[in-house]
């Protein structure tokens, strides 16, 4: 008799009050060791929140959140790559430094710890393809080569959980699979992954697991189960047209795919 | 004050003490530069230089102090400094009020309190000259150790911290999400500012103590691409401005502070064309490599 895996994140009965407005509201969602947990849901439903809690850099107002294998401070080693702004064209560091900044710690590295951090950041720059823009401002990359940039920044510390906040927002489409397929490669490596993201289709095409937030969490589950009227009831909003894995969600009802039912 | 050689700042104590602040200055500028630039606070530095005026007057009005400050006026000058700049901080630590606004509030009236107490005490007005431009040749040993000790405390906080405030500078968020106090740092930094306009302000002068804050960390950013190399550059530059611009302050009898700001601005004219000059040099490259690959 084969036991489910032990949940690595627990979040039970999360509640988050903020300037005296609700953000979240008893979320409970467990994610497993290695699983791709995709965070979908309106603007202001909480995912960044979300986030920011599992982080440690908000508090909740109630409930908990349980991490197993936690390290220091209570929680696994966590990377994370923000949502980007605008950050000031003027800022000098190169892209290889940016990943360099990685690497945990408050003092200087000389020497062999130094050589090593440098060789790493080299490698996972190779890794997200931009090896060749390693000397390269990073305020001079594009879009899509900034968030790499990140993710090979969170990549630093090897991290056993990878939050992300909308990485792909404002990314061609050929830079969006570029990142999931890295995030992908990721999650079967045993990287834990949180990926908050608007972009349905690309969500559901890459992650194991979908929350559907929209202040409380309107659902949770397989990737493939999520269902039209869920996202609809999330966003509570006209959706043109969404592609949902293998199914297509359209805004003037269900309709049918190769006679199987889909929304 | 012309003299003939370098052998002089060596031969009157009165010089040499000039020098060594000089150079305490430049090392403890030039180390906190990089992050008054890349962390926006050149604002605040300006703010804090101009509040210091509400110390300096707080300062003389209850301890009536001649011209020469003491370590007394100092301490007043600097509590009320380090208020002023925790106040900053405070307000802009929130995301009720942008720093920028928060900076402004709080130094015009700092500045406001310190003009309503001089206009208490007139008599003391003749030595507002001192402040605003500098004295760097009545600096008295006690002022030498005063800036000793701060370049030894921006040195530590640069060593013991360095690579979290590399990380603050580029993101506050991400770097709040990776364990790095930020909070701690931003008041850390923003109090060094407030001591370092109080202690710079006898050898250039409250109203050019803001550049030696800002223009060898511009000079820094313009020209490196790592923040080793950065600060390298930013204590360079204001170590090379600092001996320039009292060598010229000797050779041309002007005043030292302005000698010394002028050199750090004509240095950074030469970095920004540098830098233009090589963005084009690389904007060039990048068509022929595209030309290339199209071919």
């Amino acid at each position: 008799m084969t036991h489910p895996p032990q949940p690595l994140l627990e979040v039970e009965k999360l509640t988050l009050d903020l300037s005296g407005r609700r953000i979240l509201e008893n979320i409970n969602l467990a994610v497993a060791p290695g699983e791709f947990l995709g965070v979908i849901g309106p603007n202001g439903g909480g995912k960044t929140s979300l986030l920011r809690v599992l982080l440690g850099v908000l508090q909740p107002s109630a409930g908990r959140v349980r991490w197993a294998h936690a390290s220091d401070g209570g929680r696994p080693h966590l990377g994370y790559v923000p949502q980007r702004g605008g950050l000031d064209r003027s800022y000098p560091l190169s892209a290889c430094e940016i990943v360099k900044q990685g690497r945990s710690g408050a003092r200087p590295l000389f020497g062999a710890a130094r050589r090593e951090v440098a060789a790493l950041a080299e490698q996972l720059l190779h890794r997200v393809g931009l090896v060749e823009h390693a000397e390269a401002p990073f305020v001079h990359l594009s879009g899509g080569q900034q968030r790499r940039c990140l993710l090979a920044r969170a990549l630093m510390d090897s991290p056993s959980v990878l939050l992300l906040d909308e990485p792909t927002a404002g990314v061609d489409t050929e830079g969006q699979q570029q990142f999931c397929a890295i995030l992908r490669e990721l999650s079967e490596q045993g990287i834990t992954i949180a990926l908050v993201s608007h972009d349905i289709p690309l969500i559901t095409k890459y992650a194991h697991r979908i929350a559907c937030l929209g202040v409380t969490l309107h659902w949770h589950g397989a990737a493939d189960a999520l269902e039209q009227h869920t996202v609809l009831d999330a966003y509570r909003c006209e959706l043109e047209r969404y592609q949902v894995g293998e199914k297509r969600i359209t805004s003037s009802g269900p309709h049918f795919h190769g006679g199987k039912h889909c929304l | 004050m012309k003299l003939a050689s370098l052998n002089a700042f060596l031969e009157y104590g009165f010089l040499t003490r000039a020098l060594v602040a000089g150079v305490l200055m430049s090392v403890t500028c030039g180390l906190l530069s990089p992050f008054v630039v890349l962390r926006r606070l050149s604002f605040s530095a300006d703010g804090l230089a101009h509040a210091s005026l509400g110390g300096l007057a707080l300062g003389m009005f209850l301890l009536a102090s001649g011209p020469a400050p003491t370590l007394a006026s100092y301490g007043v000058s600097f509590v009320f400094t380090c208020l002023v700049a925790t106040a900053i901080a405070y307000f802009s630590g929130g995301q009720r009020v942008h720093s920028d606004t928060a900076v402004g509030a709080c130094y015009v009236a700092a500045f406001a309190f310190g003009i309503l107490l001089l206009s208490l005490r007139q008599r003391y007005s003749g030595h507002l000259e001192h402040f605003f431009f500098g004295s760097l040749l009545a600096v008295n040993p006690l002022e030498c150790w005063l800036l000793a000790g701060l370049c030894l405390v921006a040195a530590l906080l640069c060593f013991s911290c360095w690579r979290w405030l590399a990380q603050w500078t580029f993101d506050e968020e991400l770097a709040l999400a990776g364990g790095v106090p930020t909070a701690a740092l931003r008041y850390a930094l923003i109090l060094l500012i407030a001591a370092t306009v109080i202690l710079s302000t006898r050898v250039v002068g409250v109203l050019l103590v803001t550049a030696m804050l800002i223009l060898p960390g511009a000079i820094g950013t313009l020209l490196g691409r790592s923040m080793g190399i950065i600060t390298l550059l930013s204590l360079g530059v204001a170590l090379a401005s600092t001996l320039t611009g009292l060598a010229l302050s000797n050779a041309a009898d002007v005043p030292p502070g302005p000698a010394i700001v002028l050199t750090a601005f004509a240095l950074f004219v030469a970095a920004y064309l540098l830098r233009r000059q090589r963005d084009q040099r690389h904007s060039h490259a990048r068509l022929h490599d595209s030309h290339e690959h199209a071919a």
